[in-house]
Order: structure tokens, then C-alpha cells, then sequence
């Protein structure tokens, strides 16, 4: 059931980002060109002002409805009218929950492939296929081989930080939208004050956790390992920010499954 | 066989109380109608037999289970608005209703939109309010359900189709099942209910048999209805 909701919500995300990925690519290879092709003097004026400001909504637009769309997929499909079916499928509700933060995930990662292949292809229409062939080069040196090698683990728990950062915000989100529906009316600003309450929590928690942090040598300790090995104390480091951020994603999820499945109030 | 039992069941909406401690009990195979003034609790029980809303307290079950995924996957629910993505098609429909619900039959709906003169590619947001609601009702109705709740399926659509929703539940619903159909328009209704229970103020002022009750009082049920809601108002 998580995999045909999770094509499902694919489904209802593509018909609006695909297009705008399409327009954005379309876009990129074109802005290559004409920064190839047209003269100097002319992409210097009003034109190319236009081609720069136009990429870059664009690159504006994929992040904004991104972000929309992973929020107003939760509001409306779930606790709008479409609820009503959403919650009538044969599947539990924390079923419902997770496929939507499966989804945000998945699209935050094609958008940000497309932002990447989109500066590829600028790159790649103003300098022709040579440009690609010297960055390839830059990565194949020796040199920069074994650099990454050696922040390899940093790199991918780098990954993995984005990853449960994204699933965290967007939980915390759901939660606050969860709350503010609890309200039969003004649900949009008790949700909004929701989120402001949970970063005042958040704010005070953090400090208690540093005071916690330096009172107990952690930080000390952590500092040693830093001095004598920096990528093994940045491992460290984010190993626990990861830790930090899970217990972030378990906390509100179980508080939005919670208002969900207890206490749903559909309009 | 029962199919739809409450235990004492209540439900508040602060301290306002929605449904006070009923006892119901409604067998399969038959087309009960649950009617009511505004706010006499239809909407809500209805709600709580889908798990939509949970129990202040008491106990409602169906097919003998607490609402859950297991009970959605034999009860098909129609609400008492515009519960379908709007942005699909027909086609888009059809297969997110074969995906998620088992018992979905599709031949069954493709024959009823043929019959009703329906197709293409066209969204449901751009289709008519009333070609929306029998869209809907004909989705409800095509699945192989244990348990149909209908919520207001006639409320606000022209006599005509009127006819069309209640000639749909009629020819469509399994022998087996139990039908509830929530209104407060008695007459169209009355034709095919077995059974009646009037809701008011939260609690069962009477659940009978429908011929029962027009052999009893003498009267149509809406004539019934009519003169003990006027008494009851006053």
C-alpha cells in the first residue's frame, strides 16, 4: 500500500514539477548558448539581463513549488475534502503520513538533480562538450581522487544529514498543520502559531542541550578528537546531529499521527 | 448476520454531545434509511463507523471489527461533498480506485458511466456539480462492498437525478450488503428502505421496520416524520 501511494503521490507532484523541470532545462541549455553564441556586447545589455533574471526564477520557481506541493499535498489532500477518501483506503494512518514525507523527499531530490543539470547544461552550451570533458578531468586527477576519498564518509553522512534535515522540517510542518487544524476556525494561523511554538521549544531545547553539552566535558572531548583527527571529530559531529534530527522526525510524526488518526478533524 | 453494531455510544464535540449512548444494532442485506433534522448526529455516526471521528465513549463495530483498514476495506463511503480529486480524469480514477480497493469491480463502473453518457479526459473539477455527484455515487457503488454508507447521496440534485442515484443504489448493491443512507428528504427515499431509524438530538427516537411503521401509524413514513418532528420541535 506505501508503494501505490507513493505512485500516487508522484502521480499528483509530477503533473505540476515535470513541466517547470522541463522549462528549467530547456531554459539552462539555451542561456549556454546564447552566452556562446550571441556577441559579447549584446549579452551584456538589457537582453542578457533578462536571460540571467529569467534563469533565474525559474531556479526560484522549482524550489518555491517544491516546497508548496509538499505542503499543500498534506493540507488539502489529507485534511481537506479529499481526506475523506484519503482516510477511507484500507491502510493505517501512519501509513498516509509516511507516504507523504517519502514523496517530499523524492521530489526534493529530483529538483535538486534538475538545479545540478541545469547549470550542467548552461555550462555545457557555452563551452561545448570540451567544458564537460575538463571537468571530468578535474575529477579524474589523482590528487582530487584521494582527497575524496578520504572525506568519503564525511561526504555521504553530509548526504544523509540533508536527508533526515528535509524529513525533519517537513514533519515538523505537518505536525504544526496538525495542530491548527484541531481549531475549527483560523486553522491556517493556529498552525502557524504552532510552528512558532515548536521553534521556541526547539530554540530553548538546543540551549540546554549545549549548557548539557559543556558541563559534562562533551564538547571538550569532542574538541580533542577534532585536534587530532578533523574528519574522524566531523564524523562525530554529524553522527549525532543525524541522531538529533531522527528523534526530531519520530517526535513530531508520532504527535501528527497522533491529531491524525485520534483526534481528525476534516472540514 | 449483524453488520453494524453501536454499544452505548457517545460522541461530544467539546461540550457540545453529538450522539448520546446509542444502542443499534443493523443487519446485512438490507437498505436501512438514518434520518434526522439538521444536526441530529447522521453525519457524525457515520463518521465513526469509517474511523473518521473516534468514539468519546462506547464501542461501534462493523462486521464484528473496531473501524480500522481492515473495516474500510469492505465498506465504501460516500460523503456529503466533493470527496474525488478534482484534477483526475475518468481514466485516472479508475485506476486509483483498482489499486487501493480490492473489491473494486471496473466493468461495473464502465458500464454505468456508458449508461450515464460520461467519459473522456476531462477533470472532474471542470465536469458539472451534478455529473460530479453521480460520478461519485457510481464509483461508491461499484464496489463489491460489505457495508455502503451513504451520506446525503440526494441532497442538492435535481429530480431527475434523484431518480438516477436511487435506481444506481437499488441495481447495484450486493444482496448480502447493508445499505445506510443518511437524508433528511424521507419521501424520495422511502421507496427503497427495508428499515428506518430516526435520529434526534443525538439519540434513537425509533428504529422499525418500514412497512412495519406504515402498517403501524397509518401514514407514509415522511407523514410520520413530518407530524413527530413538529411535535418534537415544539
Amino acid at each position: 500500500m506505501l508503494g501505490k501511494l507513493i505512485g500516487y503521490e508522484t502521480k499528483a507532484f509530477g503533473r505540476i514539477m515535470v513541466p517547470l523541470y522541463i522549462a528549467m532545462l530547456a531554459f539552462a541549455l539555451f542561456t549556454g548558448l546564447s552566452i556562446r553564441f550571441v556577441p559579447e556586447d549584446i549579452m551584456q545589455g538589457l537582453p542578457g539581463v533578462l536571460i540571467g533574471m529569467l534563469y533565474g526564477v525559474l531556479m526560484m520557481a522549482i524550489i518555491i513549488m517544491t516546497c508548496v506541493l509538499s505542503v499543500t499535498r498534506f493540507y488539502k489532500n489529507l485534511l481537506g475534502q479529499e481526506g475523506y477518501l484519503m482516510f477511507s483506503l484500507p491502510t493505517d494512518t501512519a501509513t498516509l503520513i509516511v507516504s507523504k514525507v517519502i514523496s517530499v523527499l523524492i521530489w526534493t531530490g529530483f529538483s535538486t538533480i534538475v538545479a545540478f543539470m541545469a547549470i550542467a547544461l548552461s555550462a555545457l552550451g557555452a563551452g561545448g562538450i570540451e567544458a564537460f570533458r575538463e571537468l571530468l578531468h578535474f575529477f579524474r586527477h589523482p590528487e582530487i581522487l584521494q582527497h575524496l576519498s578520504q572525506i568519503s564518509g564525511v561526504l555521504i553522512l553530509t548526504v544523509l544529514m540533508i536527508i533526515a534535515g528535509t524529513a525533519a522540517s517537513i514533519v515538523r510542518i505537518y505536525a504544526g498543520i496538525a495542530i491548527g487544524h484541531q481549531f475549527n476556525d483560523h486553522r491556517i494561523l493556529f498552525s502557524i502559531v504552532a510552528l512558532i511554538a515548536f521553534n521556541i521549544i526547539g530554540t530553548i531545547w538546543s540551549t540546554l542541550l549545549s549548557t548539557f553539552g559543556f558541563y559534562t566535558g562533551v564538547f571538550e572531548s569532542l574538541s580533542r578528537i577534532f585536534e587530532a583527527d578533523t574528519v574522524q571529530g566531523i564524523c562525530i559531529a554529524q553522527t549525532g546531529m543525524i541522531g538529533v534530527l531522527l528523534f526530531q522526525v519520530a517526535l513530531f510524526g508520532i504527535l501528527t499521527w497522533v491529531l491524525l488518526d485520534r483526534r481528525l478533524n476534516l472540514e | 448476520m449483524s453488520m453494524l453494531e453501536c454499544t452505548a455510544l457517545s460522541k461530544n464535540y467539546g461540550s457540545v454531545e453529538a450522539l448520546r449512548s446509542i444502542d443499534l444494532t443493523l443487519e446485512s442485506g438490507r437498505i436501512v434509511g438514518l434520518v434526522g433534522p439538521n444536526g441530529s448526529g447522521k453525519t457524525t455516526l457515520i463518521k465513526l463507523a469509517q474511523h473518521l471521528l473516534t468514539p468519546t465513549s462506547g464501542v461501534i463495530t462493523i462486521d464484528g471489527m473496531i473501524p480500522g483498514p481492515q473495516t474500510k476495506a469492505i465498506v465504501s463511503y460516500l460523503p456529503d461533498r466533493d470527496f474525488l480529486p478534482q484534477w483526475m480524469n475518468l481514466d485516472e480514477l479508475m485506476t486509483f480506485y483498482h489499486d487501493f480497493f480490492p473489491d473494486f469491480n471496473p466493468a461495473k463502473a464502465a458500464d454505468m458511466l456508458d449508461a450515464l453518457g460520461v467519459s473522456g479526459r476531462q477533470p472532474l473539477g471542470k465536469m458539472s456539480k451534478g455529473t460530479r455527484e453521480k460520478v461519485q455515487l457510481i464509483f461508491t457503488m461499484s464496489r463489491e462492498a460489505k457495508v455502503y454508507l451513504l451520506d446525503e447521496p440526494i441532497a442538492g440534485v435535481d429530480p431527475a437525478t434523484r431518480d438516477y442515484i436511487l435506481r444506481t443504489i437499488l441495481s447495484n448493491y450486493s444482496e448480502n450488503a447493508l445499505v445506510l443512507i443518511s437524508t433528511h428528504l424521507i419521501t424520495d427515499v422511502e421507496p427503497i428502505l427495508d428499515e428506518v431509524v430516526f435520529l434526534q438530538k443525538g439519540t434513537i427516537e425509533l428504529h422499525e421496520n418500514a412497512d412495519a411503521l406504515r402498517e403501524r401509524t397509518g401514514k407514509s413514513i415522511d407523514g410520520y416524520f413530518r407530524e413527530v418532528y413538529r411535535c418534537w420541535g415544539n
